[in-house]
């Protein structure tokens, strides 16, 4: 569980990016965070994992404080995968990328080899694990770094913009393995509304510092007055849903399922 | 958003934000030169003198801390210059149980180009802090400097930003799969290793990028360039760099002598 209490972030710079906000995020919830770019997004994910400390308030994830801890013990528990992979891809090959993380929280070989096969294996780079990253393309430099968090197995994982520049089958490669992950606390960035209502159960609206919504995707994609504020605009699927005067719904496939029992 | 102070310019409304670059360039020539003239003592006054020109500025301390790196590059020269000086005489002091010797010139030596780094260092900062990058280049081409040397410098001054931009992210990106950088400073220079890669890949995609951009919008086009960046070069400008010019050549002369 994470528990925000007044946190407030100001950067070196003087920007005061976070203002007093208060959050309480379930063990297994889907989130999706939403808002402007410069809303506090990012700044709000990086105190979540101990990459930014609060300058008032605290932020508990499973009872700890991260003002005391390292970063380094957090990644144990918080796994954050990076909107660039050019960021954070540096070892000479594919399995080497994955181990980095298990032999930096020390994990035995045997281990570690099980978890690197088995993630490469999900993601479907196993034959090329030898292989230097640079030869991936795009997207499976993303899932490699996606594997890479996997492999750590921590109990929450945070992704920032997933899908930014990613092809079809990129996406639906990470959309599938965001689902697979039922049982861990998932909170995604990103400004594509279509994924983010197929991918979370509840939304975080941010503007300015602060946190303007928050509550179940399809009262949130309704709250006019929140998305306005935010600069956000609904998945397509509900304006059409409502032209033809079905019930809300947030996903093509449900529009379609929706117009099929009403227009029969 | 970038949590260190960012190596770029800062707007302020001041009388050194509003000198013509060209006058703060020359001073900075001038306060370069004394440096490698003056003795550490010396050095160590003209560092004192950033006080007042920081106030004058209107830049808070905050600006002035990327200097706390000069303090590794320090503890480097003091170790290798004490224990390794070639033209070594006089024992300062020896390390109990070992037959190691910190020598008394090599740490005056040490001392020497440390006083001089720092006031190269502060100086210099305060000149990018004080300086739009736009004006400089344009005060520059003033002087009939080719218009891609004038680009060269400015591309120099924005990449130091980025790269310090870029650093923040790999570094957190690393930290947030485990990499523990606290401890002594090997243990931390190991674990910045791994950061080197993602670092100078990045740098030569933007570079080549950066240039395909260039080329894009006509960087190479054989015909006049114009600028919307003005810069005017007042009574004063001419008035400081006299005056700079003066005082520093007073100053070595004097330095010289005695």
């Amino acid at each position: 569980m994470i528990e925000i209490n007044n946190l407030t972030f100001t950067y070196p710079t003087g920007t005061n990016a976070l203002k007093e906000l208060n959050l309480k995020i379930n063990d297994g919830e889907k989130i999706g965070i939403i808002g402007q770019n410069g809303a506090g997004k990012t700044t709000l994910i990086k105190n979540l994992n101990g990459l930014l400390k609060p300058t008032k308030g605290s932020v508990i994830v499973n009872g700890v404080d991260t003002r005391n801890v390292q970063i380094a013990d957090m990644s144990k528990t918080v796994g954050f995968v990076f909107q660039n992979p050019a960021d954070q891809i540096f070892n000479p090959t594919i399995k080497g990328e994955i181990e980095f993380g298990l032999v930096q929280q020390g994990f035995k070989k045997n281990e570690i080899k099980h978890r690197t096969d088995s993630v490469l294996k999900n993601i479907k780079l196993y034959e090329k694990r030898n292989v230097h990253p640079s030869n991936l393309n795009y997207s499976e430099r993303k899932l490699l770094t996606i594997a890479s968090v996997l492999a750590m197995d921590p109990k929450i994982i945070i992704f920032d913009e997933p899908i930014t520049g990613q092809d079809y089958k990129g996406k639906i490669a990470v959309e599938k393995i965001i689902h697979s992950l039922k049982d861990k606390t998932v909170i995604i960035i990103s400004h594509d509304m279509e994924f983010i209502a197929r991918m979370v159960d509840r939304i975080i609206v941010m503007c300015d510092g602060r946190i303007i919504a928050d509550d179940s995707k399809i009262k949130i994609f309704q709250n006019n007055k929140a998305l306005c504020t935010a600069f956000v605009e609904p998945p397509e699927a509900l304006k059409i849903s409502k032209k033809l005067g079905l019930k809300p719904c947030l996903t093509i496939e449900e529009c379609i399922e929706e117009a099929k029992k009403v227009f029969k | 958003m970038p949590r260190t102070i960012l190596i770029s310019y800062i707007e302020r409304d001041s009388l050194i934000h509003k000198l013509n670059p060209l006058t703060k360039l020359t001073a900075l020539i001038c306060v370069i030169i004394l440096a490698f003239i003056l003795g550490p003592v010396n050095n160590l006054i003209l560092f004192a003198l950033i006080l007042p020109l920081s106030y004058i500025s209107k830049l808070t301390w905050d600006v002035f801390k990327p200097i706390r790196y000069l303090l590794i590059i320090f503890a480097i020269l003091f170790s290798i210059q004490g224990l390794f000086y070639p033209f070594r005489l006089t024992p300062l002091y020896t390390i109990p149980f070992t037959n190691i010797i910190i020598w008394k010139e090599g740490i005056i030596y040490a001392a020497e180009i440390s006083a001089r780094l720092l006031v190269m260092m502060v100086y210099g900062f305060l000149f990018v802090l004080t300086t739009h990058p736009g004006d400089l280049v344009n005060a520059l081409r003033k002087l009939k400097m080719p218009y891609k040397v004038g680009y060269i410098v400015l591309s120099t001054l924005h990449v130091i930003p980025s790269i310090q931009m870029q650093v923040e992210t790999i570094i957190d990106a690393q930290k947030s799969r485990g990499l523990d950088v606290s401890g002594n400073i090997i243990k931390r220079l190991r674990a910045y290793v791994p950061l080197l890669g993602p670092l100078f890949i990045g740098s030569v995609q933007q570079a080549v990028e950066r240039t395909m951009a260039l080329e894009a919008r006509a960087f190479s086009a054989d015909c006049e360039k114009t600028s919307f960046r003005q810069t005017v070069f007042r009574k004063r400008d001419r008035n400081i760099i006299i005056a700079t010019v003066i005082i520093s050549v007073t100053v070595g002369v004097l330095s010289w002598i005695y």
